[in-house]
């Protein structure tokens, strides 16, 4: 795991990066968030007769898809953002980062290690919930579904909705808490979560600081009423995900304490 | 009495200062908000039901560690039960944080009047209560480190989504922000009565459990 002192920038990030994945996969409480996103998905979503009485678009796999990105997305990253948010402390708790500094290992290369490993976690966790709630609706739907209608927009909904979203959770979880109390950075994340949940969806364009019901999400269904997409709001969406997560990581980076002087 | 006075200021010298100055820090941005915010902004149920009972609860479960503490073992051998070291450095946090909260919610009423400040605290502190109690439990169930903010978290955000669910009769009982959601059929009291009193069962749930209980690590 920590024979990182041989090879090229990319493939010592990219040992930073297996451990991540590895340590964040096996915690069972990363599971416990997952299954309770889940439990929430199916309560409010599952093309049962009383849920399709009362959502009028559920038969339609893209409305689905866009309704738990919207809703139940939300909790699954609000609860992976606190599951995130110790990766740069445990290091030093346990110890593991003075076995990185001992090898031949930049401060940049851990950092991006860090967040890369934050934010690889985060889209695979987020297309893992994503398809396995699909895949329900799709065993469970009592009408006919072409397997078509439902991996199109489940690809759109991982690729626009999913990349800038696990990018702006995954850098912003790990990098903040590096360079404020943590505590802090919860209750910063509260708010903005929070705000998230209690907007409520209209034909206007959507505030641009929303992570995972803004325009974007418009890009993989649209209310018949109100086809038309506001590009000006779904690139503002866009750039406040990617450039909050890029000034996340840029604080990180400009830390001094973070590791050994002269790195 | 002095035994628990002292023990109490002990957990609060372990907390450290941040716990003051991100308290301090938050109530500031909230009178900021009242002085600043406009007629508009529905401060008081957002502020005092929503926010701050969150902030309880990211408090006990952050700064009042138990079993995710690096000491668990050490201070587990060494106390009679773990009841009483829990109830203590969780009583310690959320009393702090509930003072600086009493404290924003009377600047507050000075820059702009609503409610009396005892309905402030009402609506305040079973959902606080509650929340913290749920993070004092899980830190005391678990050693995950964050699982404890996180589970409250989850129930936090998921209560805030689910403010559709009040088209359902009775929900009004059981739903946790129901002065935010408007008090539809004004049973806001028994809401309150119904949290605190979930509270109290999970104290009786936690004393059951670690009662003279020691060292019982995973």
């Amino acid at each position: 795991m920590f024979i990182v002192w041989e090879g090229s920038i990319m493939r010592k990030t990219g040992v930073i990066v297996r451990y991540e994945l590895k340590m964040q996969f096996g915690r069972p409480a990363v599971w416990v968030v997952f299954g309770a996103a889940v439990l929430l998905c199916q309560l409010d979503s599952f093309p049962s007769a009383v849920n399709l009485a009362r959502l009028e678009f559920l038969p339609q796999p893209a409305y689905f898809i866009s309704r738990i990105m919207s809703f139940d997305v939300l909790v699954l990253l609000f609860g992976l953002m606190f599951l995130l948010a110790g990766r740069l402390s445990v290091d030093e708790r346990t110890g593991v980062k003075s076995l990185f500094m001992a090898a031949p290992l930049k401060k940049s290369q851990y950092a991006a290690g860090k967040l890369v490993g934050g934010f690889f976690f985060t889209f695979l966790m987020l297309c893992a919930f994503l398809w396995f709630n699909m895949a329900v609706y799709f065993a469970a739907a009592p009408f006919s579904l072409s397997v078509s209608a439902c991996v199109f927009p489940l690809v759109k909904a991982c690729l626009v909705c999913g990349l800038p979203a696990s990018l702006f959770v995954g850098f912003v979880s790990v990098a903040l808490p590096g360079v404020m109390d943590v505590r802090l950075f919860y209750m910063l994340g509260a708010v903005l979560f929070g705000v998230n949940a209690a907007n409520v969806g209209s034909a206007e364009a959507m505030p641009f600081y929303l992570i995972t019901s803004g325009d974007l999400v418009r890009l993989i269904w649209r209310h018949p009423r109100w086809p038309f997409v506001n590009w000006n709001s779904v690139l503002a969406n866009v750039f406040f995900l990617t450039g909050t997560a890029a000034a996340a990581a840029v604080l990180l980076l400009i830390k001094r304490d973070l590791w050994r002087k002269g790195s | 009495m002095g035994e628990c006075k002292s023990g109490i200021q002990n957990e609060l010298k372990i907390a450290g200062t941040n716990l003051f100055l991100v308290s301090a820090g938050i109530c500031g941005a909230v009178i900021v908000l009242a002085a600043a915010g406009g007629e508009l902004l529905d401060l008081y149920p957002v502020s005092f039901e929503v926010i701050f009972p969150f902030f309880a609860a990211v408090s006990v479960g952050e700064w009042a560690r138990t079993r995710a503490d690096g000491n668990f073992d050490l201070i587990a051998a060494q106390s009679r039960s773990l009841f009483a070291w829990a109830l203590k450095r969780s009583a310690a946090v959320f009393g702090t944080v509930s003072f600086f909260a009493v404290g924003c919610m009377a600047a507050v009423s000075l820059i702009r009047y609503a409610y009396p400040l005892r309905e402030l605290i009402f609506m305040y502190f079973p959902p606080a209560f509650f929340l913290s109690s749920l993070a004092a439990w899980v830190g005391l169930e678990s050693v995950q480190e964050h699982l404890a903010a996180a589970v409250s978290g989850l129930v936090w955000l998921a209560a805030l989504l689910t403010r559709s669910l009040l088209r359902i009769r009775g929900v009004e009982y059981i739903y946790l922000f129901i002065c935010y959601a408007g008090d539809p059929n004004h049973v806001w009291l028994w809401n309150k009565g119904i949290y605190t009193a979930a509270g109290i069962l999970i104290w009786a749930a936690i004393f059951r459990r670690n009662y003279q209980k020691k060292v019982n690590r995973i």
